[in-house]
């Protein structure tokens, strides 16, 4: 159709851009009941000011990296990032960070050195905090906060990004109810405050400022990140300028975008063209301001983008909905711009304009998804490979468990007849043929077939010694089957409750991490398992002990007879008879008995004694999903209140360990594990988290 | 002699099963708002009620059958005494039981407790009306083959069989359906429920299977 006369990329709409992304920022630290609390001026800001929120929805895996190639690209990273996320190395794909470098934006940085791994060379300005350290909470943030002053003076840069991480820290560590979120938050609404106040005072007519405020990634109820849940996915998105108009009416419900929309949004907004792979839509009330030409001609762009994105990935890409609907706006686009430039500047045609608008926001929305669904594509050919190997491997453990766990424990795996065996040259062969037909015909990039034909040759090899094991330990197995069949003096050991039980605890339990809640409140089944295993080990011991004092005369003169055996039997005989001549024997049993006695108790005694331990345990630190939040004895001995029992808790502990540890020490041993064990106290002391008993209240020992 | 026993052994057990569910029913006429996951405390008290009585009354026409040595009264109330502190010990050791099993410690102590009355009536009265409370006695019948008659043997399956249950009844608490019945005790109270009950059913049967291998001998 009509084609305008305006085909460079429009100019920018925003002078300065800082971008404030704080990392673990759920929606409700700022729209919600904290968000008020904590975050007063955002909340004002929000309600009345110059400003734009929405809640943006990421995609999972919500883990840091993936979550800033999503900010950064506009398209979707897949779960194979998470496996790259710990060394990251520098993003190849076209992004908004390579595009405002090549604009010649100078960018500065401050924040998680996981940008300056992805973009190694684009920042004029840098400093990276590591992101290892989770307990602390202040200096990761300050070493980004001690800049802010200097650089929000300085005039000599364009983008300036922020990555604060010390919620997402405390979310880690203590969960999002915690004490310490509020004067993080507290701490994040006064920074944001300095640089609103900065921009708005450095503000030229000619061209705004813009202060984005966003977070990567929600948190869960408690406290990590990495899944799909409700308070994972969502983020707040603020745009802050004043280019906007003053809001009139009290924000009611912050609209959904997604995260992904962020990236085109900036690009519009710098001047820069949109990255070539981001699936995301134009926000638009961010470009309100602009004339309704303009506007139609910022959603062409992204729409265009996007039609030739999908044009590169499906073969059918005529047929998208989305495209259709594109191509039809394209065509109200074009009659608008006819009747533009034919001098008709009415009312008439401005609603004429907003209808076009919204036909092109709703073909962007199609766009946008179709594109969204064909982003996950498998390398079906490495994963299988890979699931061979770990079956295999699997296999041949199962086949040796037997043997390893009876009372040789030994574990062989005979690999030296398959290596000269015929079957293992002919499945190499083959395996090598497989791959060469896969990696010649492969269309998409496959993982495996990038490695180095070397590499790829051994792996076969294992494959193939693997099966070739596997198949050897099988064939041991029926030969020494038939023997037993043949032999049967060999007797197999009788199962006893107590073997059944374990078994079938262990596969119950294995079984069991088939169901999502199980695997949440897995401790609830070890407690479960380990309560089962005292009481029935108890019942075996009452039955042992007291049907044995019915034959205890018999017992008596067995033991006269049966000297050497006794060791050996069952648990009732807890005996130590030395190993005397027959001369001692009338002492060692009336010893054996008074022995017997009150070991007799104590092994009575012992499985409950474990089973009021174990539910002490359970009361004392409350984990799991469902009933995290109760309160247990571990809040109760570290909130503040009660230090001076924590201190005594603590101290009392370290002497039990020195005074049961110190037996078999030499001296030098001894001194240097009080030495250490003093350090452990006074190192929690220096924290705040204990008391020295000369301390009276809660003072911290000076840093 | 034996067909006859077994019958009567059925003839009870079924008696027993149809009261249990008897109580589920019957009590929604008199009451207001009955129902077993509704007022399931209420349920807990009427069914351990019920079945003791119950099993009270078939020992003690039984027992009338097989005319024991008469004893003198002081002998029978110091004997009953004996049944009634045996028998709140066991409900006792159970309460603990189920505490050190991960039941709250001082909350819902009402519920916990009445499970464990409910698992009593099913384990230590039917033991307490066989044999008294004779504690040598019951180990003897909880051994292997210590079983001398099929009423112990009857209730070995139903005592392994209602504490299995309750076993079983604990795994759907863990899981994040909240349907009414994973409350605090209800699932634990209806799995020891339908284990005795399966027990009641299963006893009769299994000996009847078995009552060539069953040898009593006497010691």
């Amino acid at each position: 159709g009509v084609v305008s006369n305006w085909t460079k990329i429009p100019p920018p709409l925003f002078k300065k851009v800082v971008i404030v992304l704080i990392d673990a920022l759920r929606d409700d630290f700022v729209f919600g009941s904290k968000g008020k609390q904590f975050m007063p001026y955002t909340t004002q800001v929000v309600e009345k000011g110059t400003s734009y929120s929405f809640i943006a929805e990421a995609k999972p895996p919500t883990v840091t990296m993936p979550r800033i190639k999503a900010l950064m690209t506009g398209s979707i990273p897949g779960f194979i990032d998470v496996i790259v996320n710990l060394n990251s190395p520098a993003l190849l794909e076209d992004n908004l960070i390579w595009q405002a470098k090549t604009a010649g934006k100078r960018i500065i940085f401050y924040g998680d050195d996981t940008w300056v791994k992805l973009f190694p060379k684009h920042f004029v300005e840098y400093d990276g905090t590591t992101s290892f350290f989770v307990s602390d909470f202040t200096e990761v943030d300050d070493n980004v906060t001690r800049h802010l002053d200097r650089v929000l003076k300085r005039e000599d840069w364009d983008l300036l990004i922020l990555h604060y991480l010390g919620l997402d820290h405390i979310g880690h560590v203590t969960g999002p109810n915690s004490p310490l979120v509020g004067p993080k938050l507290r701490e994040m609404d006064n920074i944001l405050k300095k640089i609103h106040i900065s921009l708005l005072s450095k503000e030229e007519a000619s061209l705004p400022n813009l202060l984005v405020v966003c977070g990567d990634h929600g948190m869960s109820e408690t406290g990590g990140h990495g899944g799909s849940s409700e308070g994972e996915v969502h983020t707040p998105l603020l745009f802050i300028s004043s280019a906007f108009e003053k809001r009139s009416a009290p924000l009611a419900q912050p609209e959904r975008v997604q995260q992904t929309d962020l990236a085109s949004t900036l690009a519009i907004g710098l001047g820069l063209p949109i990255s070539r792979n981001s699936v995301g839509n134009l926000i638009l009330p961010v470009v309100e301001g602009k004339t309704m030409r303009e506007q139609l001609r910022f959603v062409h762009l992204n729409g265009f983008q996007l039609s030739r994105l999908l044009q590169e990935n499906t073969p059918a890409y005529e047929k998208d909905p989305g495209y259709e609907h594109f191509k039809i706006a394209e065509k109200s686009h074009g009659n608008w711009i006819k009747l533009y430039l034919e001098g008709n500047n009415s009312e008439i045609l401005l609603n004429l304009g907003k209808k076009v608008l919204k036909q092109y926001l709703e073909a962007l929305k199609t766009l946008s998804s179709s594109l969204s669904k064909q982003v996950a594509q498998y390398d079906m050919y490495s994963m299988m490979v890979g699931t061979v190997i770990i079956m295999e491997v699997l296999l041949l453990l199962l086949l040796s468990v037997p043997k390893a766990l009876s009372k040789r424990a030994e574990f062989e795996v005979p690999l030296s007849p398959p290596l000269f065996s015929l079957l293992f040259y002919l499945m190499c062969l083959m395996l090598c043929a497989v791959h060469v037909i896969v990696c010649t015909s492969a269309e998409s990039l496959c993982y495996f077939c990038s490695m180095s034909w070397l590499t790829a040759v051994g792996v076969m090899m294992l494959i193939s010694a693997l099966m070739c094991g596997i198949l050897s330990a099988i064939a041991k197995m029926f030969e020494n089957s038939r023997l037993l069949v043949k032999n049967p003096v060999v007797s197999s050991s009788s199962w006893s409750e107590i073997d059944m039980l374990i078994l079938a605890g262990t596969i119950g339990h294995v079984l069991s991490l088939g169901a999502s809640s199980f695997v949440e409140e897995e401790h609830q089944t070890w407690y479960f398992l380990i309560n089962t295993l005292c009481l029935v080990l108890c019942q075996e011991l009452c039955r042992n002990n007291f049907l044995l004092k019915e034959c205890d005369p018999q017992h008596s003169t067995n033991v006269k007879q049966n000297f050497d055996t006794i060791g050996e039997t069952s648990e009732c005989e807890n005996i130590d008879i030395p190993a005397a001549g027959n001369s001692k024997l009338g002492k060692a049993t009336s010893s054996s008995e008074f022995t017997k006695g009150s070991d007799k108790w104590i092994s009575l005694a012992a499985p409950w004694i474990i089973l009021i331990c174990c539910r002490l345990l359970r009361s004392l630190n409350q984990t799991g999903v469902q009933w995290a939040h109760r309160p247990d004895f571990g809040h109760w001995l570290t909130s503040s209140e009660h230090k001076s029992e924590l201190s005594f808790l603590a101290a009392v502990s370290l002497f039990m360990i020195f005074f049961l540890v110190q037996r078999r020490c030499s001296l030098v041993s001894k001194i240097a594990m009080a030495l250490g064990l003093l350090g452990v106290y006074s190192y929690r002391a220096a924290i705040g988290n204990v008391v020295f008993p000369w301390q009276h209240g809660s003072k911290d020992v000076s840093k | 002699m034996r067909e006859a026993e077994i019958r009567r052994l059925l003839a009870a057990n079924l008696l027993c099963a149809l009261a249990i569910i008897l109580t589920a029913v019957v009590p929604a006429i008199f009451l207001d708002g009955f129902s077993v996951l509704g007022t399931h405390l209420t349920w807990l008290c009427v069914c351990s009620v019920c079945v003791a009585t119950l099993n009270v009354i078939l020992h003690l026409v039984l027992k009338a059958n097989q005319s024991s040595k008469r004893s003198s009264f002081a002998h029978k109330i110091s004997r009953f005494l004996k049944c009634c502190i045996y028998f709140f010990m066991s409900c006792i050791l159970f309460h603990a039981i189920i505490v050190l099993y991960g039941a709250p410690l001082i909350e819902s102590v009402t519920e916990t407790f009445l499970f464990a009355v409910l698992l009593s009536t099913f384990t230590t009265l039917q033991c307490l009306c066989m044999m008294g409370p004779n504690i040598q006695a019951w180990i003897r019948v909880f051994s292997k083959n210590g079983a001398m008659s099929i009423w112990e043997s009857s209730l070995q399956i139903t005592t392994v069989c209602s504490i299995l249950g309750a076993w079983f009844g604990a795994f759907p608490i863990p899981l994040d359906w909240d349907r009414p019945w994973q409350v605090w005790p209800i699932s634990c109270s209806l799995g020891a429920t339908f284990g005795y009950m399966a027990g009641l059913i299963i006893a009769p049967l299994w000996i009847h299977w078995n009552r060539k291998q069953l040898t009593y001998k006497s010691r």
